[in-house]
Formats: structure tokens, sequence, C-alpha cells
């Protein structure tokens, strides 16, 4: 349905147009949900927006194409847009109370919505307004639709967003960050509506979270980005359980659900690198613990892994890395060829196998 | 109602401390307002008399005990060189000042908010710069020369709007506004250069939120999503400093009347000034301190209409 | 940057006008001399000459004497009676800080200009009084300015960690509040000094400030608004260096914040 080709993105800092997000291809499908992970700086809100054409001035597309049911947006003029959004594509933000115009009710930011693409009369539309308030599990539409946004609970506003969202059934919603500023059970009620809605009506949705629990919840497919390079993907139990990528893994022993009651969590060494920092190899090499001299110099392609619980799931695991975790019979991690040189790999070879 | 109340009664207490400190600031003027009326020639017994007729031979407390019971009816008391009450000399000067800063606002605003939203819309383009550049050097241009050039340019060079005298609004309205064009242009132009920072400033701000982006993306046309989601988002910074703007239009009205020659309040508080017509001049500030507080009042309950967030019953304070 | 650069060259032209003034005027400022009224630029007279032929470059040079000491000097004891006021309300809060910021308040609700007025009625006309002027509306900016930042700084890590050893008030207010609001107070001074200068000329203007034959550039505005008719070159001669001056101030203070901002940044 939505197909991205070699997307690269550029930002502008310090004066010139410096590369920021390395070409990734992916595609995404109607009725799945797609997660990203990553850290801040990743780049994965910049894909999110060069998604939707709404990018800051201070980034822009360098090349590839995104293409939307065999229409090539990134030459769509901009006016064009207009009927693209809300029923083709949309997209919610991480903090709903900033989505939402302070000074106007729930109830006509909706009808506005909904009146952008279909002439209804009046009454219809109310109707529809709160029908659609209803499906995002508000209890009591009538009154949140009179409502202010700042007479309503921050789970509520960001059901009124998603409702004004999904009005017109768009076939990919893009959520960024969308359930993080939340509490942990309104989280959960949002997420479960993210399911209902791909499930259900079909809709694609695209889930970028650094909260890998949120994404485990969710996803059927998992996409992880590092310093504007896509470095793994794959089925949900296949990145998160069998992760290919040292950095995945590293980032799942980062990650308190993940790991063993009583184990020591891992964190990384090092920091997340300025996303426009392009070394000639992997962008997660000086902080890996298999790195080679390899690894420095050539960057590693993005290949299909031969790991035999792919075809089950008919997703490919793709990973971006010369030397792959492999698993033995019981899911201890293992490595191909573990850097003998780096001791510190060895060691956490060692003391930390993968928790299950 | 409370809070309208509670706004009220504090507005009433402000008006009567000005008043206060006015009155007592004024009565211990060094000069003597009797002796500088009949010149210093004048016999003691008149100079006595008069002292009497004005009531000034009493302790100051009581002379502002008497004025402040006929205040409170209306009664401001009566200007030494008029010889007529000053309510009375307020009131028949009072409609020319109004025409003049209503007439001024309206150009101001029509020359700040298109050139404000363009400068925001366009923000970060050679547009906006040149227009912020322009504000900058504008802002600093003062108001009693832009009249001076403007009455020089329009009547010597290009005479599109001759030296003549104020036409009131009972002579017909065209001729009334012709006659006010000049004066109120100069008041626009000095007050239109910091209306269209404010405005570009508050629009840029509100175009830069998520709802501007959500709204975008909602599919919103674009008339739409500029005027319901931005403008009236980006007016509520600018409609919480009306009262500071109204100031500035009374210290500005004050200058432009003496240059264009014109018999307005502005001219009224000069002579009041210069002639230290005591009762007059009383009058004349706390006629303007409650035409600033009334207008303060008026901005926040508007303030409240526009804003939801802001409850009537609300009594914490806006930081300013 | 370049706000910086236009607003320092502004005000080096009148900087080098009142150096001027001081080490030698061309010629004399008063020297009447009716036969030579109006004359346009010459060798002699450099701006020509006023309507009693008097040499206007001389009085406009003395006259930014008049302007720059009691704009500096309003504005300086506005900015140090503020400052104390301010850091005193913000300091002990209470009864004490909520009394002088309404005072505040309410002074800050007057119009500038009726405000001077006012104390130029009470007091008379002439330079002093008029330096006192701007003196008074001056303090509640600067009072709400410092007021802000000692509310603000209170929540600053190292004055805490300076309270908890126990350092005095004094210390705390003197060593480390005043020097850390500097930058700010400095922009607001150069704000204020800008709108001194425009009520200093103001009120001359009015007739209310330097009284004649004593030069002001006020002054000369408004006698040359009596002769424009007959002279109309000269009003743009007193009315540009008030400009001058005016936007100098402007666009220093606006300079020095945007460069503080960048460097907080």
């Amino acid at each position: 349905m939505l197909e991205i080709q070699d997307l690269s993105l550029e930002l502008y800092v310090d004066k010139t147009w410096k590369p920021a997000l390395r070409p990734l291809t992916f595609r995404l499908e109607p009725g799945e949900i797609t997660g990203i992970i990553g850290e801040s700086g990743s780049g994965k809100s910049l894909l999110a927006k060069a998604l939707m054409n709404i990018l800051p001035a201070r980034a822009r597309v360098a090349s590839g194409s995104i293409r939307l049911h065999g229409t090539e947006l990134l030459s769509l003029p901009r006016h064009r847009f207009r009927s693209v959004y809300g029923r083709q594509l949309a997209y919610i933000f991480q903090n709903p109370a900033g989505a939402l115009n302070p000074l106007m009710r729930i109830g006509d930011q909706l009808l506005d919505a909904l009146l952008a693409h279909e002439e209804v009369p009046r009454k219809e539309a109310v109707r529809r307004a709160l029908k659609a308030l209803e499906e995002v599990g508000i209890s009591d539409p009538e009154r949140v639709f009179r409502a202010y946004p700042h007479e309503i609970s921050g789970g509520m506003k960001q059901r009124a967003v998603i409702a004004c969202a999904v009005i017109h059934e768009p076939d990919l919603l893009i959520a960024d960050e969308a359930t993080t500023a939340l509490d942990a059970t309104i989280r959960k009620q949002i997420l479960d509506l993210f399911l209902v809605l791909s499930k259900k009506k079909r809709m694609s949705i695209l889930y970028i979270s650094h909260d890998i629990a949120a994404v485990q919840y969710v996803a059927d497919k998992i996409m992880v980005l590092y310093g504007g390079m896509l470095l793994e993907t794959g089925a949900r139990g296949d990145v998160l359980d069998r992760p290919l990528h040292p950095y995945t893994a590293d980032l799942l022993q980062a990650v308190p659900y993940h790991v063993k009651p009583g184990t020591k969590l891992a964190g990384i060494p090092g920091n997340v690198p300025p996303i426009t920092a392009k070394p000639p190899g992997c962008i997660y090499a000086p902080r890996c613990g298999y790195a080679t001299e390899r690894c420095k110099e050539d960057l590693p392609p993005m290949v299909v892994a031969e790991d035999p619980s792919t075809a089950a799931d008919k997703i490919p695991h793709t990973h971006a890395c010369f030397h792959p975790l492999l698993r033995d019979s019981l899911g201890k991690e293992t490595h191909l060829n573990t850097n003998p040189s780096s001791p510190e790999g060895r060691e956490r070879y060692v003391q930390q196998p993968a928790a299950h | 109602m409370s809070y309208l109340a509670q706004r009220l009664l504090i507005a009433i207490l402000l008006v009567f401390l000005v008043s206060f400190a006015s009155f007592a600031v004024l009565m211990l003027l060094p000069g003597d307002p009797v002796r500088l009326m009949l010149g210093t020639e004048a016999p003691p017994h008149l100079v006595e008399e008069l002292r009497a007729q004005y009531g000034l031979d009493r302790p100051w407390l009581l002379q502002y005990a008497d004025w402040l019971a006929g205040a409170v009816s209306g009664n401001l008391g009566e200007s030494f060189i008029y010889k007529m009450p000053v309510t009375q000399i307020i009131v028949d000067r009072l409609p020319m000042t109004l025409s003049l800063t209503i007439f001024a606002s309206l150009m101001a605003l029509l020359i700040a908010l298109p050139l404000g939203i363009w400068a925001a819309v366009k923000r970060g383009s050679w547009v906006d710069g040149f227009i912020q550049a322009v504000v900058q050097i504008w802002i600093a241009i003062p108001n009693f020369w832009l009249g001076i050039l403007l009455l020089l340019g329009f009547t010597v060079m290009i005479p599109l709007f001759p030296p003549g005298n104020f036409v009131p609004i009972s002579e017909g309205l065209g001729a009334h506004l012709h006659s006010l064009f000049l004066p109120a242009l100069t008041l626009a132009i000095a007050e239109a250069a910091v209306l269209i920072r404010m405005f570009r400033a508050s629009l840029v701000e509100v175009l830069n939120k998520d709802f501007m982006t959500f709204a975008h993306t909602k599919g919103l046309p674009t008339r739409k999503k500029y005027i319901r989601y931005a403008l009236r988002n980006s007016l509520i910074g600018p409609i919480t400093v009306i009262g500071l703007q109204v100031m500035s239009l009374i210290s500005g009205v004050i200058i432009i009347e003496q240059i264009f020659n014109l018999p307005g309040l502005g001219r009224l508080l000069l002579i009041a000034v210069q002639q230290r017509d005591l009762f007059l001049l009383q009058g004349l500030v706390i006629f303007i301190t409650v035409t600033v507080i009334l207008v303060n009042l008026c901005v926040d309950l508007l303030y409240t209409r526009i804003d939801p967030r802001i409850q009537l019953h609300a009594t914490k304070r806006r930081t300013t | 940057m370049k706000t910086l650069i236009t607003g320092t060259v502004m005000l080096s032209v009148i900087v080098i006008m009142l150096l001027i003034s001081w080490i030698d005027l061309p010629s004399d400022p008063n020297a009447m001399n009716i036969a030579n009224r109006f004359a346009p630029p010459s060798g002699e007279h450099w701006l020509g000459t006023d309507q009693y032929g008097r040499d206007i470059l001389s009085r406009l040079l003395l006259a930014s004497q008049s302007a720059l000491t009691v704009s500096l000097g309003g504005v300086g004891s506005g900015m140090l009676i503020g400052c104390i006021l301010g850091a005193v309300a913000g300091y002990m809060k209470g009864l004490i800080g909520s009394v002088i910021m309404r005072a505040m308040d309410v002074l800050f609700a007057f119009p500038n200009l009726l405000l001077a007025l006012m104390l130029v009625t009470v007091l008379g006309t002439g330079q002093v009084n008029v330096l006192l002027a701007i003196a008074v509306f001056s303090v509640p900016s600067f009072a709400r300015l410092m007021y802000g930042f000692v509310l603000e700084a209170q929540s600053y890590g190292y004055i805490k960690a300076a309270r908890s050893y126990n350092a005095g008030h004094a210390v705390i207010l003197f060593r480390h509040l005043i020097p850390a609001a500097l930058p700010r107070i400095g922009v607001q001074m150069s704000l204020a000094l800008g709108s001194g200068i425009l009520t200093e000329t103001a009120l001359s203007f009015l007739g209310l400030g330097v009284q004649p034959p004593h030069p002001s550039w006020g002054g000369m505005l408004n006698e040359a608004q009596s002769f424009m008719y007959l002279a109309p070159a000269y009003p743009l001669i007193p009315g540009f260096v008030i400009f001058l001056a005016v936007a100098g101030f402007n666009l220093l203070g606006d300079g020095i914040a945007a460069r503080h901002k960048e460097a907080v940044s």
C-alpha cells in the first residue's frame, strides 16, 4: 500500500545540508501495525514527518520515493495533499494537549475534520462525530463533544485526537510517540484501540516509540532505527526474541522488562551519535562490543537473515550487520566470530545471556 | 459575577488612591495659583477673597474631602482659567480627542494587521526580514518629528491636506475625518510599528504549534486553518496589552494635538500644566486614570470571552 | 549582529557630538545675527543658521549635553532604585514584596508623558526636574525585571547551594544575583535610555524642559516647526539627531538581547 524506496533525508546544520537518514526501503500493508523503535535522535520522527510531507524547514528529502497506492507522493504538489490528508494519511502527536486548538470545542474540531472532505448536513455531521467519539472509547461523547480541550483529561484528549484523525478511516495512521505522555493504564487502552483500528478497519498503523514494551504489545512488524540508519527489521517475535543486530540486543538488555529479575541492566557505553554523523562504516561500530576493523570501514548492507523462523510468518528478518548474533538450541546468544581483540565483547557474552 | 464585582471594587479603590495621590502632589505645589492668576501686584485682600472663593485657605485634606464629595457626583471642581466646571470643559473637548484616537487606532490596525500577518506567514523569508528591519527603525522615529514631517510634506510640498482648523463631526463626517487625517496618521504610524512586532511574534508562535500541524494534516482548507485556528489564538497576546497601547496613545495625543493645533484633551492638559490650573489638571488626571482602568477591565472581560481557559471567577492574577 | 553594529554606529555619532561639545564648539551657540537668519549651509555655518541667525550645528552639539546627561542620569537613578526595590520585593516576598510590586503596577499603568507632565508641573521646568521625571517612570520596569529575576534565580542550583552553606543575604544578593542579572539590566537600560531621550526631547519640545536661550533638541524642533514654512529644511536636522539617538539605544538593546539569547541557548 505505502512503498518507501531508498528514502534519504538531509538536515540543514551549520549552513549546509548534511545527510541525516541513510536510504531506507520498506513497505506498509493494510491491517498491519509497524513499530519503529529508536532512541531520541535516531530520526524516527523525521521519517514520520517525511511520510506526511510536514518536514520542518531545516529538513528535506534528498532522494528516494514514497508511493501511496502507486502514486508518487514526493512529486505531488502541495495543494493536492489536502485530499490525501485525513482520507489516506493521518498523523497523531506525542502531546495530545498541543494537537487540539485550545479555543475550540472538541466537537467543532471534529466537525472540521469531517467536513474537510465531505459535504454533510449539520445534523448528520454531528451524529457521525458523536459516533466517532464513541468508537474511540469515549463513554460520554455528548459531554466531550461540547467540552473545550482543557476540560478533559489527557487520555480523553488523545482519544479525541485519534477520533479526528481516523474519522475518514485513513489507509495509514502514523502515531508519533502517541502514548508516551500518557499514564500506563491509559496507554494500554489507547494501544488496544490501535489494535482494533488495525484489525477491524484494516488500517495500517505506523507506531513510533522508544517505549519497547508498547511496541512489543501492538506491533506486527518492527523496524530498529539508530543514528539515522535502519539496522534491523522483521516480525515482532523475530526482532525482539531473536535479535540479530548487536544494537537491538544491547537495546533490549537495557530494558528492565526484557531482563531476568536480579540481573543488572546492561546499558550501552557511549552516547547516541548526532544524526548527521556519518562514519564510513557501521554507525553503531564505536559502541559495539563485536565491532571489527571492517565494521568501521565498510557500510554493512541490509541482508535477509537465514533464520529458520522467518519462513513461518512470511515477514523477512533483515539486518545490517557483518557479524549478526546467532543462537544455540537453548536460545542462548552466541556469535559467529566474536572479535577476539575485544575483551569487552566476550565478557558481555559470558556474563549476560539473553533473558527469556 | 463575583469576579466582576471584585474587579470593580479594586478599580474604584485604585481611582481613589490615584486621586488622593495626585491631589496631594498638586497641593504641595510651590507656586500659588491665585497669585499666578492675579499677578504679583494684586492687592492682598483680593487674593484672600479669591482664596476663600476657591476654598484654598483651608487645610488641603479638607479641600480633598470636598473635592471627593463633588467628584463622586460628577463635579470635578471649577477651572481657574476657564471659570467653568472642569467636567463641562472635559465633556466639551472629549469628542475631538475620541474621534482622533479611534480614527488613529483603526488606521494603525489597518496598517499593522496585514503587515504583521504577512511577515509571520512568510517567516524567515526576505519579506519577513525586510518588514522586521523597517519596523526596528520605524519604532524609533519620534512622533513629534513624524508629525512635523507629515505636516511639511502634505501641506507644503503636496498640498493634499491644507493647514486648516479642526472641523467638528457636526459639520459632516467627511470633512471631519479629512481635518483629522494627518494627526491620526501620525499617531497610527507610531502605533503600527509596535503592533506589527506584536502580531508577528504572536502569530509565529501559534503557527509553530502542534495544533496547526494537526489542522494541516486533517486536510483543512487554508483559509479555515488560518482564520479559525491561527488568527484567533494569535490575538490573545496582543489583546492583553491593549491597556498599554491606550496609554501610549494618550501620551501621543498630548503631543500630536499640540503640533496640529487641535482643541482636544491633550491641549487642555498642556494648558492646565502651563497655567497651573489645579482643578483642571486634577480632573484630567482622574479622567485619564478612569479611562485606563476601564479599558483594562474591558480587556480582561474580553479576554475571558475569547479564551475559554480563563474562568470569570478565577482570582489568580494574570502576570503581565 | 547587524542590529548591534547599526546601533553602535548610530550611538557613536551621538557620542562624538557630545565629545566635540566638551572640547570646542565651532562657534558661539547663542550669538545672534538677525541679518543672517535661516542662512543655508556654508563654510562658516555647516548646517546653516536658525531664526535668530544662530549656528545650528553649535546648538545641536551643545544640546547633546543636556539630552544625554538628563536621560542617562534619569534612567541610571531609576535603574538603581528599581533594581533595589525589585530585588527586595522578590527576596522578602510577603507583605513588603506585594506592596512594592502593586505600587509598581500602578506606576506602570500611568502614561509616561502624563507622569512627567505632572512632576514638571509640581517641581517646575528645568533639567533636574526632567531628570527626576525620567527616573520615576523608569523605576517600575527595572523593579519588575529584577523581581522576576530574583524569583527565577531562587530555583537555581547555585543560589540554593549558597543558601545551604549559610551565605548571608547580602552575599547572595550582591555576589550572585546582581551579577547574573547584569545582561538583562543592560538590555533594559539601553531600551530605557531610548525612551528617556524621547521623554527629554518631548518635554523640551513642549517647552517644559531645558529653558531657552539654552539649546535643546526638542526646543530646536519646536522652533523649527514655527518657522517650517520659511525654512522647511530646519525641522529635518534636530529631528534626525533625536531619531539617531533613540534608534541607536533601541538597536543596541535589541542587539545585546539577541546576542545574550544566542549565548544562553
